[in-house]
């Protein structure tokens, strides 16, 4: 005899519970995964508790990134499945992603009181501890998570990344070559190679991984302005600025809105000496960041070698005054 | 970790702990972002463009401790000891440096006190907590009186110059036409002005002249730091400038974790630091008119000086900048913008920071000012301007069009790249090979022992001073510092005063070492080229001291340009004679006074490598050649 259970006022059977999880694992795989969080929903509802339906849900959720939405179904699973430590990894995982990060650590030691975390769940609390700004700690977890799994490239990267914040070269470079023998066509680990061994002074090194990574983003319908505007930036610290013009001027393209990458070309042209244009780029930053006093700072000194003093004047008080608004107390 | 709360939660299975930290915002993932001289560091205590290259020598040490060579030219050699210098040793807080106002340091005078003809030195210390609550006896400033004879003797005690407070800045400056040198000194506290007596003694008579800036609470005091005397309104009469950092409350000393300092400015590439200055209560300037009588007004505010903001200043100097024959005022300000502060000859100043390009550097950034140096390194009669900064940034070299329009040209004159991983404090212009161009020298000393922690930084807490040859083109080149020579000598520098100790027409140089012995270079630089110093004596409008004239000296195609100043550098204040190198040429051509109260006076100079003495008109009073001397024994 089947049983009936209540969903939404409307009675269900047993079966039909069972085949809107089953659709609802399809869905998921399919990548379907707003429909498979309504099926996985009308399946927990039908049966609560029963099935890790509520788990899959917030997955599906989390995977369109309805961060909040993911986050109650997860909690309520974790209420009705005190003993899943996937559910309270999954919930660590969403609570990162809400920015959250002190409460995901939370979650992540509640699930760790259960099960040993994975690889990637040990990468997402190494990352809390970056949103914590405790860079020492997140190292340790990453480490870790490379140590679980070393052929876990996010982990690697992330890693070389932190040993970057930390200003420990030579580890972040070792770690990020590990990331890069994992996935030699990783742009982030490119660029990232290359702004380490800037900073270890191997501007050769530097120079050619920079290089690279240009050839990676021409290549990269999706890439953002990033690779272009960090090489341009070596180039121009290296006296190069018309190297750096195309570069900034592809950077400009990606990315209209960039003040910083207006005011770099700015800094550029003005450095080719073409004053006008110079003008105008860093007109484009200070309309996009009015409120930045170095580019109307910026802007104001390139009038005053132009020879424009009233614009000058003009450009150079509004730096004064968005520099002037803060008294020693508010230097931050 | 990060000194925050955190807190152990369990310890789990697989030997997996997590640990919540429960008070910090969320900051940015890491991501793939440029950190460059050009971009920004805003999350810490210090201003600078964030991390840079780590440089190390062949050894792998820092650069800013190794880097030296075997041989090379022998320019300065660090004689301190043999002098007798090293028996007294600077004293400021503890080792650890836990607050601010224990990692500044002091500065150093270059003054002849007792008119013997000798520059003799005057060394300002710190003090400890324990000292400043009486636990323990305070230590003293030095006074070393030059013997004349390559040593030097500590009269302070006698000269009653001890100061025993917690000392900063030291100005020199003949502020009652005397003839006789009178000491500014500025303290974590009250300051003195200590009158010299013209018996080898001073008496500190700051409260009765109105300068000593006494805050009427023992616990909250003004942090004063550089000093200067300039006769801003032409009175004949030197006016005094003092730079006021921090307010410091000795109840609630800004340490990390307490409510006087957030976080984020107790950090330095993402390591646990002393806070500040960002984010500390500042202090105003002051500007203290002399009125003839032997005290002072305080115009701060009338003039157009007060430092509304209270930003943090550190080296100031009154120096005529824009050529119109008026001492200008410059304040380098750390960690924001700077001041210079157009003399309008009315008693008030017009701000023209901004306008002049001196308050950012290049890229509109405010930066960790600390020393000031100011010369014509060009020859062109245009004073430019030096301004040392901190590690992760490059010190400042301020180009004048000679109506006061300063372009950043740091990086075109050489001066930018070498100077990024030290933390600059002392500098000036010194033609230290007597070629006729302006050399300069910066003495350098990190704020941060933690540095010595994280030797991949390619920085050190001790740190070698930085010699510029000056090329004659507009470009400098780095001096090696050659193992055993004074320019391998590592200290954590701070105040740094230049002047011809033994007068012999070579610039030496004395360093302030915070918790240390001085450093004295003595110039042994092997050149015989040719000089003339010249000691100035102002009358009517001109201070007695002449402080605020200009002198031009022409050599065939080249003409020089030298100021009287008093006070810059970082807290220090240096020989106020003029010095010019002549190369190989032994004839002057000419010499033009600008005598800081009008009159110009043309000179003729009869001969070479000697210190004359010329007097606003009357000329060459006096000449002294001690080379001759030892030739003629």
């Amino acid at each position: 005899m089947a049983v009936l259970v209540s969903c939404a006022g409307i009675t269900v059977s047993q079966a039909q519970i069972a085949t809107l999880y089953e659709q609802g694992k399809a869905a998921f795989n399919s990548g379907d995964f707003s429909k498979a969080a309504e099926l996985f929903a009308e399946a927990e509802a039908g049966a609560p508790g029963k099935s890790d339906a509520l788990l899959l849900e917030g997955k599906a959720l989390a995977n369109v990134g309805h961060f909040p939405d993911a986050d109650a179904a997860l909690r309520a699973y974790t209420v009705r499945h005190p003993e899943s430590a996937d559910g309270f990894f999954m919930l660590g995982f969403v609570l990162h992603r809400e920015g959250k990060p002190a409460d995901s650590l939370r979650v992540y030691t509640q699930g760790a009181a259960l099960s040993t975390p994975t690889a990637e769940d040990l990468r997402i609390v190494g990352l809390d501890y970056v949103l914590l700004n405790d860079f020492p700690d997140a190292i340790v977890w990453l480490k870790k998570a490379t140590e679980f799994d070393p052929k876990n490239e996010r982990a690697w990267y992330s890693l070389g990344r932190c040993y970057y914040s930390q200003s420990r070269f030579e580890e972040a470079g070792n770690a990020l070559a590990r990331a890069l023998e994992l996935n030699p066509k990783d742009l982030r680990v490119v660029t990232n190679l290359a702004l380490v061994q800037e900073m270890q002074n191997r501007n050769e090194d530097a120079d050619r991984a920079y290089r690279e990574s240009i050839v990676l983003a021409d290549a990269d319908p999706h890439t953002d302005e990033w690779p272009y505007l960090n090489y341009a930036s070596f180039l121009l610290e290296h006296d190069r600025a018309p190297e750096a013009l195309p570069l900034l001027r592809r950077a400009v393209a990606i990315a209209p809105r960039c003040a910083d990458c207006h005011a770099k070309l700015g800094k550029a042209l003005a450095e080719t000496n073409d004053g006008l244009g110079a003008v105008a780029e860093l007109s484009q930053a200070v309309a996009l960041s009015p409120e930045d006093p170095k580019l109307h700072y910026a802007l104001g000194h390139v009038y005053r070698a132009l020879g424009m003093q009233d614009k000058a004047k003009a450009e150079l008080a509004l730096s004064a005054k968005l520099y002037g608004t803060r008294d020693s107390v508010n230097t931050q | 970790m990060s000194p925050v709360a955190c807190r152990l939660l369990v310890r789990a299975a697989g030997s997996v702990v997590f640990a919540a930290c429960l008070s910090l915002a969320a900051q940015t993932a890491p991501d793939a972002q440029r950190r460059g001289i050009s971009s920004e560091s805003g999350q810490q205590g210090m201003a600078s463009a964030g991390p840079q290259k780590a440089e190390f020598d062949s050894r792998h040490r820092p650069i800013t401790a190794g880097g030296t060579v075997k041989t090379g030219p022998v320019v300065f050699m660090n004689v301190a000891e043999q002098a007798g210098l090293t028996r007294w040793r600077n004293v400021t807080g503890g080792p650890e440096k836990h607050i601010i106002v224990e990692a500044k340091g002091s500065g150093v005078a270059l003054l002849d006190y007792d008119n013997d003809g000798w520059l003799d030195i005057y060394l300002v210390n710190g003090s400890t907590f324990d000292a400043q609550t009486g636990k323990t006896t305070p230590p003293h400033a030095a006074l070393f009186h030059n013997n004349h004879d390559g040593t030097f003797t500590d009269v302070a005690a006698k000269a009653g110059v001890t100061n025993d407070r917690w000392g900063l800045g030291v100005a020199v400056g003949d502020y009652d036409n005397d003839g006789w040198p009178d000491l500014y000194v500025t303290n974590l506290g009250t300051n003195r002005l200590y009158h010299n007596n013209h018996d080898g003694t001073f008496t500190d008579v700051a409260a009765k002249a109105g300068v000593g800036l006494d805050s009427g609470d023992p616990n909250v005091v003004g942090d004063h730091t550089g000093a200067t005397f300039g006769d801003y309104d032409g009175d004949g009469r030197l006016d005094l400038f003092v730079a006021g950092y921090i307010r410091f409350d000795f109840a609630h000393p800004p340490v990390a974790g307490s409510k006087e300092a957030s976080h984020e400015q107790c950090q330095y590439r993402g390591v646990d630091v002393m806070c500040g200055p960002r984010g500390l209560q500042g202090d105003h300037d002051h500007l203290f008119h002399n009125n003839g009588d032997g005290t002072f007004t305080d115009v701060s505010e009338k003039a157009g000086v007060s430092d509304k903001q209270k930003l943090y200043g550190l080296g100031v100097l009154f120096v005529d900048v824009n050529n119109d024959g008026r001492p200008d005022l410059l304040v380098a300000n750390d960690s924001t913008p700077n001041y210079f502060y157009i003399n309008k000859g009315d008693g008030t100043f017009d701000d023209q920071s901004y306008l002049s390009g001196f308050a950012l550097n290049g890229d509109g950034r405010e930066v960790s000012n600390m020393g000031l140096a100011a010369g014509d390194y060009e020859n062109n009669g245009h004073l430019d301007l030096v301004s040392t900064d901190f590690s992760d940034d490059y010190d400042l070299v301020f180009l004048n069009d000679g109506q006061g329009n300063l372009t950043d040209v740091s990086y075109r004159s050489g001066i930018a790249s070498p100077t990024v991983p030290f933390v600059g404090f002392g500098d000036g212009f010194l033609d230290y090979d007597n070629d006729g161009w302006k050399d300069l020298l910066i003495v350098n000393g990190h704020v941060y022992p933690q540095v010595d922690q994280h030797p991949d930084w390619g920085m050190s807490y001790a740190q070698r001073p930085l010699l510029f040859h000056n090329l004659g083109n507009g470009k400098f080149e780095l001096v090696p510092a050659v193992e055993g020579t004074g320019l391998a000598a590592v200290g954590v520098g701070r105040g740094g005063a230049f002047g011809d100790l033994f007068n012999d027409g070579k610039i030496d140089v004395v360093i302030n070492n915070l918790d240390g012995p001085p450093t004295l270079l003595r110039n042994v630089n092997p050149d015989h080229h040719h000089w003339v110093e010249l000691k100035l004596i102002g009358h009517g409008k001109t201070p007695r001291d002449a402080v605020g004239t200009t002198v031009y000296l022409t050599t065939g195609a080249m003409r020089q340009r030298e100021d009287v100043l008093s006070g810059g550098s970082y807290l220090s204040s240096s020989d106020m004679r003029v010095h010019f190198g002549l190369g190989d040429t032994d004839k002057v051509d000419g010499v033009e006074v600008h005598w800081a109260g009008g009159p110009v006076e043309k000179v003729e100079l009869p001969g070479v490598d000697r210190i004359y003495t010329v007097e606003e008109g009357k000329g060459i009073t006096g000449s002294l050649c001690s080379q001759c001397v030892k030739r003629r024994k």
